[in-house]
């Protein structure tokens, strides 16, 4: 691992200081430290050292790429990198371009993603290593639109984004399920089914189905109140609430949820789709949102998630035989 | 560095706040210049631009009235440097560090570098010992903790500075070892400042302060010097003399237009609203000097206060400082206009060290309350919103309470109203009273507030 800190906090690098030592490597035992390489630039540093770090990272990682090792690159943030860039481009008397940043950072800023990839250096023995770099990136206002944004949009493999509304609600990790992409799903699509042994893509597709549709009626329920909403309307209210603060809401302070297994993550799923499911057939069946429980639907999604590693097979069944019955479904 | 002093009879030219000599032998960057008027009236400056044929000096000191062909310039051979030492606590000093109280200039113990070296980040320890100030919405949201530059976002008419009084005399440690506290005037109006200085004055805690005052009316580039000689004297306290020091700055934004000022007399290309491209460094190597260290005592813990132009927090300068400091405390203007003190939103404030302060160093389920009053807290603005619009009847009963919450939350979890004498509750009391709140005033189940908050994850 390579972390680079540039243009970064010192009380934060501090804190990575004394942190990484104690945290222990899950393969081997030992503190993390030993594998990771730490590039520390804060933020009074020369404004040119802060345009090396990143530079200086990524040829650390291209060589034990080149070892075969897989490496993961941190920087933290890019965007202390592009006002490096717009710092020295003002103090060099160039023309500026957008927003004052030089004409040049997009280019710069392609060239410095494409360094990551998988590799097959040559020589003897045959190996193959990986760079795979993961960069920060801190939009003044949280404005997308601006320049480096938007010319990193244009090279990334994909896009976690950080939304404060979903802070402000205390929704962790707050990624935003909506602007947030990967242009890799369908590589790793395989992948993902092998290890979680379920229909991954599929539970990928009706969880973003449905919260794609809690977004709609939540605008629409702010404005004319949760109420007025039609029973199969509000049900999704409910599901999604489940999704939200249970699936893809974890806790990092909660040894059993700070990490979940894919396995795990797919039980989540699988359970609040059997219920959602089951509770729309209820009320398709006449039968009103009274009768559907989601207070105990939330009780076996607890159950199960309080389950360290991967949930055994029993515990699922569990879980989703008490989802059915919070759904007012028969068995 | 440390060289000859060369004396050159006459400047070749003058422009707002630079002057420019021709002629002048092996001038460095950041050389101490003294100039002495034609009149005799002596003025301080600094070598900013060496070139083949000139160097560029910007002065310190107001420039009205100097004929630069008849001024005599000294290049020093030195960098600028600042008296610091424990004698400088009760001192009342100009932003450039000369006396205003009427005493003679202080001697000190040492002069040091004005513009110091960044800290090695591995000398650093982590900061977390919490700062207790008396103030609900710091304590129990946004906890401050020594070592930290914790800014606050204020805006004109806006009772930042009161806030940050309110701050320096509440602030409590768990040793309860107290602080030294440097105050940095930078532009602000004479009003303001014998405000914040009347609080200080006939106590004990004016012996423990130092004041380096630049006011409205003081000269603009003196503004870049202010915060540095304090922060060289804070330095010096802190981690050679062991004191835990707390630097109040206000108003930054008088910073930074002074940078901007500087910049265009430069003929400089300026960045977004015509403030320097370089303004994000500038404002680090203030701010970064703040911390703890692993072999000293001491600590400096930052309290920069700076006005949002228009209340508007993407402006470059909130938005800069933003990414420097540790989070930063918000002010609103609506809470303010309601008669609610001080009038921090919590919404939009943060204190980035907080994790490392809370759990041991106040009470171990803090971080639960303090997020489930966050996120009821913010559902009950929501609330208000739909209710601006359904009308509060229209609400389901979650929102109604969560609306209630939020009203009964501004007015008494804040803090004790203006002038009100500061109750010593400890943070258990205040952050449990404000989460029972949140839970509807269940005073017989104190567990039940955990357990929900365990159920919302």
């Amino acid at each position: 691992m390579v972390y680079v800190g540039c243009g970064e906090r010192g009380n934060e690098m501090a804190d990575v200081l004394e942190e990484f030592p104690r945290l222990e490597d899950p393969r081997s035992g030992r503190p993390l430290l030993d594998r990771t390489i730490l590039v520390v630039n804060t933020s009074n540093m020369a404004v040119a050292a802060r345009e090396a770090s990143v530079y200086l990272g990524l040829t650390l990682a291209e060589y034990y790429r080149d070892m075969g090792y897989r490496v993961a690159l941190m920087a933290d943030s890019l965007s202390r990198w592009a006002e490096a860039l717009r710092e020295i481009g003002s103090l060099l008397r160039e023309m500026p371009g957008e927003e004052g940043y030089p004409t040049a950072l997009g280019n710069r800023l392609g060239k410095l993603f494409e360094r990551a990839g998988r590799a097959v250096p040559a020589g003897r023995p045959e190996r193959d290593g990986a760079v795979t770099f993961i960069s920060a990136l801190s939009p003044p206002g949280g404005d997308f639109s601006e320049p480096v944004t938007q010319a990193a949009l244009r090279v990334v493999g994909g896009l976690w984004a950080l939304d404060p509304a979903l802070a402000h609600q205390r929704q962790f990790p707050a990624v935003d399920w909506e602007t947030s992409y990967s242009l890799q799903i369908d590589e790793v699509a395989g992948w993902f089914a092998q290890a979680s042994g379920a229909d991954w893509a599929r539970l990928r597709l009706d969880t973003l189905t449905l919260l794609q549709r809690d977004r709609e009626l939540r605008e629409v329920a702010g404005l004319v109140g949760p109420e007025a909403l039609e029973d199969a309307d509000r049900l999704i209210l409910e599901s999604a609430r489940l999704v939200r603060e249970l699936l893809i809401g974890q806790s990092a302070y909660d040894p059993a949820d700070d990490r979940s297994p894919v396995k795990k993550t797919a039980a989540l799923a699988t359970v609040i789709h059997e219920f959602h499911r089951t509770a729309l057939g209820t009320i398709g069946a006449g039968r009103g949102l009274a009768t559907i429980d989601p207070a105990a639907a939330r009780r076996a999604l607890l159950e199960l998630r309080g389950i360290a590693g991967d949930p055994p097979a029993e515990a699922l069944e569990v879980a989703r035989r008490a989802a059915i019955r919070a759904a007012g479904g028969s068995r | 560095m440390s060289g000859p002093v060369r004396s050159y009879a006459g400047a070749a030219a003058a422009s707002g706040p630079l002057i420019t000599l021709t002629g002048a032998h092996r001038a460095a960057l950041g050389e101490w210049v003294a100039l002495t008027a034609k009149d005799g009236v002596a003025r301080r400056g600094q070598v900013i631009e060496v070139a083949e044929d000139r160097v560029v000096i910007q002065v310190f000191e107001e420039m009205v009235g100097l004929a630069p062909a008849e001024a005599r310039v000294a290049l020093t051979g030195a960098l600028a440097r600042a008296t610091v030492g424990r004698e400088l606590l009760g001192r009342v000093l100009s932003g450039a560090g000369l006396p205003l109280d009427g005493l003679p200039p202080p001697i000190g113990s040492a002069r040091r570098p004005v513009w110091a070296a960044p800290i090695n980040p591995v000398r650093r320890r982590k900061p977390r010992e919490v700062i207790e100030t008396g103030i609900s919405a710091v304590d129990g949201m946004n906890t401050l903790v020594r070592g930290q530059k914790l800014p606050i976002f204020s805006g004109a008419g806006l009772p930042g500075l009161e806030l940050a009084a309110r701050i320096v005399s509440g602030a409590r440690t768990p040793k309860d070892e107290p602080f030294a506290v440097i105050f940095v005037a930078l532009g602000i109006t004479e009003r303001e400042c014998r405000r914040f200085i009347a609080q200080f004055e006939g106590s004990e805690a004016m012996g423990r302060s130092v004041f380096y005052l630049n006011r409205t009316g003081d000269p603009t580039i003196e503004r870049l010097l202010a915060p540095r000689l304090a922060l060289s004297a804070a330095e010096h306290l802190a981690f050679d003399l062991g004191l835990h020091v707390l630097v109040v700055m206000a108003d930054c934004t008088n910073y930074c237009e002074a940078l901007r000022e500087l910049g265009a007399a430069r003929e400089e290309i300026p960045g977004r609203r015509g403030y320097p491209g370089y303004m994000y460094t500038d404002l680090a190597t203030i701010y970064e000097r703040a911390g703890v260290l692993r072999d000293a005592e001491g600590s400096i813990t930052q309290l920069p206060i700076l006005s949002m132009p228009d209340d508007d927090i993407t402006h470059p300068i909130p938005d800069l400082t933003g990414y420097i400091t540790e989070g930063q405390l918000v002010l609103s203007r609506e809470l303010d206009r309601r008669g609610i003190f001080p009038p921090i939103d919590v919404l939009p404030s943060l204190s980035r060290l907080m994790g490392s302060g809370i759990g041991k160093g106040t009470v171990p389920e803090h971080r639960l309350w303090a997020d489930q009053l966050y996120a009821v807290y913010a559902a009950g603005r929501e609330a208000r919103f739909t209710a601006a619009i359904v009308g509060e009847s229209g609400l389901p009963p979650a929102d109604r309470r969560a609306l209630g919450f939020a009203e009964r939350f501004e007015q008494e979890a804040g803090a004790p109203g203006v002038g009100a004498p500061h109750p010593r509750g400890d943070d258990r009391d205040r952050v449990a009273a404000a989460a029972l709140v949140a839970e509807g005033g269940s005073h017989q189940d104190p567990g039940r507030a955990d357990r929900d908050a365990q159920a919302r994850g």
